[in-house]
């Protein structure tokens, strides 16, 4: 949610992406050691889905910011915006990928998300107690982690790809070449196959299932085929969605067409001359989530204005750095770097000493050698 | 483990033709509750056909993704109405694990409103966008785990199979969910105290700033899954409340009365409450969440 670098945000979803997986495999586990098939074959299947879809949807995101990257020069969010007029696919599929990796329907994500959480259901609601807390556990981080990408998603894709352009670095996009198109359709292509095929996907998962779980192999394999029945009617309903989607588009189109359809200014409440600097940047967009994980995520706010009763100038910045990255990998790195210091002093610029150091290891390896022997 | 129920399609049809009804019944309440006589109960269905025969005017700013907003909310509304029971019968679509599809469908609905919102450009939609998305993490807590507890309550994992039982009914947990789904179920659907419908101030807006932009048939869309929201969540609140009376007619007739009552009930809320001030509304919904989660510990054996 703070990170303003698109592609190490992208990163940081994977982190996300891989507790889910780790979650599911827990789960797995769980009802492997508690002797729950059920949970068992939903928690290792959700997870190797998941771990599948992931693949799919993070290179079609990664491939997106990349096209981004080269036809902007940067990846620095708070200067972009709007691009969907400039580069239309790229953004398009920005936005399914985008929805795909939040885990909502009616996408792959949510498929391999839904078996995750339907091991945790099972396991809170016929578990022992040490499944049922771990399975509500699931429920509780899925559910936060769920809203907070798709939060993050949402931003990501408002900055880039919506709104107004936030630099000169827009200006001269353009879409990225048919090679690249190419690879991104295929796939989006892909992922819609592991929705529609969600049954098959499952069927498929079976052997790894049983291998996983291995403690009672054909009570793992029956409740595999019930998640797969179950997914057949969860498909379905996600087909619903798709098909009412494409509905109600027509009966908009229907209730526009021989209407008068104008065009205008973004409503500013009636401000005369709005520009591209008063949108909301993504960092004002993540704010309410920064100061309510301030603990966590320290955003830095600083506000400056000249004194007096008509300040003429005034600025204020809001960062949220990685206090992962800025107090414990900085920290942790200059440690090394100091230490590894110690070193340089044999280091030196002249051939011999090295001839030197070279013969010199030979012959203590000779020694140990004679040693040994 | 899953089932269909063709004939279970009425009800979505029924919501799409009395949920604007409830809404009347909430402004009635408001009206009566300040001494004015108020709109008619069906002012909804005109307000509707008038901005359906409207035109519209675009930003120039917007793209396709502006005028996906109104169509993916409204869309995902149906899909998700589509698995909600009604009267304890089971829903059109019923299978286990139904009641998380119809989370995320609302939630996928509301992802496509807030991209709407940012394509504007405009920072009242930012701001609304970035409080709804924001919000969204509490409230979808306090269903998920109000709907766990259910299921803990009743042994089922679909919505169709929780409203069937209701042999082992607990009143006090069940009073506990009651009342953390009615918080969510204002919160969700942008009533005070999270949000006020009737506010004219764009910056202490959350849901209706984000569609300041919107008008015509998009703005209809957009209220009449709003209308559809609050059926679907307050028609699962009705039949959680309380057992369900035995027989299917009499059930069905017993929930609509429990929804006219709940729109009473939010209609009071407004009429009695100021709004929450924005800083507040997290620790209200996470009070809600943990009666949710107290009601989860009470089922687990």
């Amino acid at each position: 949610m703070g990170q303003d670098d698109l592609k190490k945000s992208l990163a940081y979803s994977t982190v996300e992406n891989a507790g889910i997986i780790t979650m599911g495999i827990g789960l797995g586990v769980l009802g492997v050691s508690q002797d729950s098939p059920a949970v068992a074959a939903l928690g290792f299947g959700g997870a190797l889905f998941h771990a599948i879809n992931h693949a799919l949807f993070k290179g079609l995101l990664f491939m997106n910011a990349g096209a981004v990257a080269h036809a902007t020069g940067t990846r620095r969010m708070s200067l972009l915006g709007g691009l969907m007029k400039k580069m239309p696919v790229t953004g398009a599929l920005f936005i399914f990928g985008g929805a795909a990796i939040s885990g909502l329907p009616p996408l792959n994500g949510f498929i391999s998300e839904f078996l995750i959480y339907l091991a945790a259901f099972a396991g809170a609601v016929d578990g022992e107690p040490v499944t049922a807390g771990a399975g509500l556990a699931v429920i509780v981080f899925m559910a936060v982690t769920g809203t907070l990408a798709a939060a993050g998603v949402a931003r990501a894709a408002g900055a880039v790809f919506l709104g107004a352009a936030r630099s000169a670095a827009v200006e001269k996009a353009h879409e990225p070449g048919p090679s690249m198109l190419a690879a991104m359709l295929a796939l989006a292509v892909m992922m819609t196959l592991a929705a529609a095929l969600a049954p098959a996907v499952a069927g498929l998962l079976t052997a790894p299932v049983v291998e996983l779980a291995a403690s009672d192999p054909a009570a793992v394999e029956e409740s595999l085929r019930g998640a797969a029945d179950l997914l057949r009617y969860l498909v379905l309903a996600l087909g619903l969605f798709a098909a009412l989607v494409f509905i109600v588009a027509l009966a908009r189109r229907a209730a526009l067409s021989g209407k008068p359809v104008g065009s205008s200014v973004t409503w500013d409440c009636g401000y005369a001359a709005p520009s591209a600097r008063m949108q909301y940047t993504p960092s004002s967009f993540a704010q309410p989530v920064s100061e309510f994980f301030h603990i966590i995520m320290r955003p830095r706010a600083a506000l400056a204005m000249d004194d007096g009763l008509f300040p003429r100038r005034a600025s204020f910045t809001h960062e949220t750095d990685d206090p992962v990255e800025s107090e414990f990998y900085r920290r942790l790195f200059a440690a090394a770097a100091r230490g590894i210091g110690a070193l340089q002093a044999f280091r030196a610029a002249r051939a011999n000493i090295y001839i030197f150091y070279t013969a010199s290891a030979l012959l203590a390896l000779l020694v140990w050698g004679l040693i040994l022997s | 483990m899953g089932a269909l129920h063709p004939f279970s399609l009425l009800f979505p049809l029924m919501a799409l033709a009395l949920s604007p009804l409830l809404m009347g019944v909430i402004n009635r309440t408001k009206a009566a509750w300040a001494g004015r006589t108020g709109q008619p109960l069906t002012q909804m269905y005109f307000d509707l056909a008038r901005l359906w025969r409207k035109g519209a005017v675009y930003s120039r700013t917007t793209t396709w993704v502006f005028r996906m907003g109104p169509v993916a909310g409204l869309a995902s509304a149906l899909a998700a109405l589509t698995l909600t029971p009604f009267g304890g019968l089971p829903a059109a679509l019923s299978f286990d694990g139904d009641l998380l599809a119809l989370i995320y469908l609302i939630g996928a609905g509301r992802f496509f409103t807030i991209l709407a919102a940012l394509d504007t450009g405009s920072a009242f939609e930012g701001m609304g966008a970035s409080r709804e998305a924001f919000f969204a993490v509490f409230t979808e807590v306090i269903f998920i785990l109000g709907l766990a507890a259910l299921a803990m309550q009743t042994g089922s994992l679909s919505l169709s199979g929780m409203v069937a039982t209701s042999e082992k009914f607990d009143f006090a947990a069940s009073a506990m969910v009651a009342a953390a789904l009615f918080v969510a179920l204002l919160a969700e659907n942008a009533r005070i105290p999270v949000d006020d419908p009737n506010t004219h101030l764009e910056l202490t807006m959350i849901h209706e700033v984000m569609v300041l932009d919107h008008g015509g048939p998009d703005l209809a869309l957009i209220e009449y899954s709003r209308a559809l929201k609050w059926w679907l969540f307050s028609s699962i609140l009705a039949q959680a409340l309380t057992p369900l009376p035995g027989g299917p007619g009499l059930a069905v007739v017993y929930t609509l009365t429990m929804m006219t009552a709940l729109a009473i009930a939010a209609g009071v809320v407004e009429s009695t409450m100021a709004r929450l001030r924005l800083t507040f509304v997290p620790q209200f919904l996470m009070g809600a969440g943990a009666l949710s989660a107290l009601a989860v510990i009470l089922f687990l054996r």
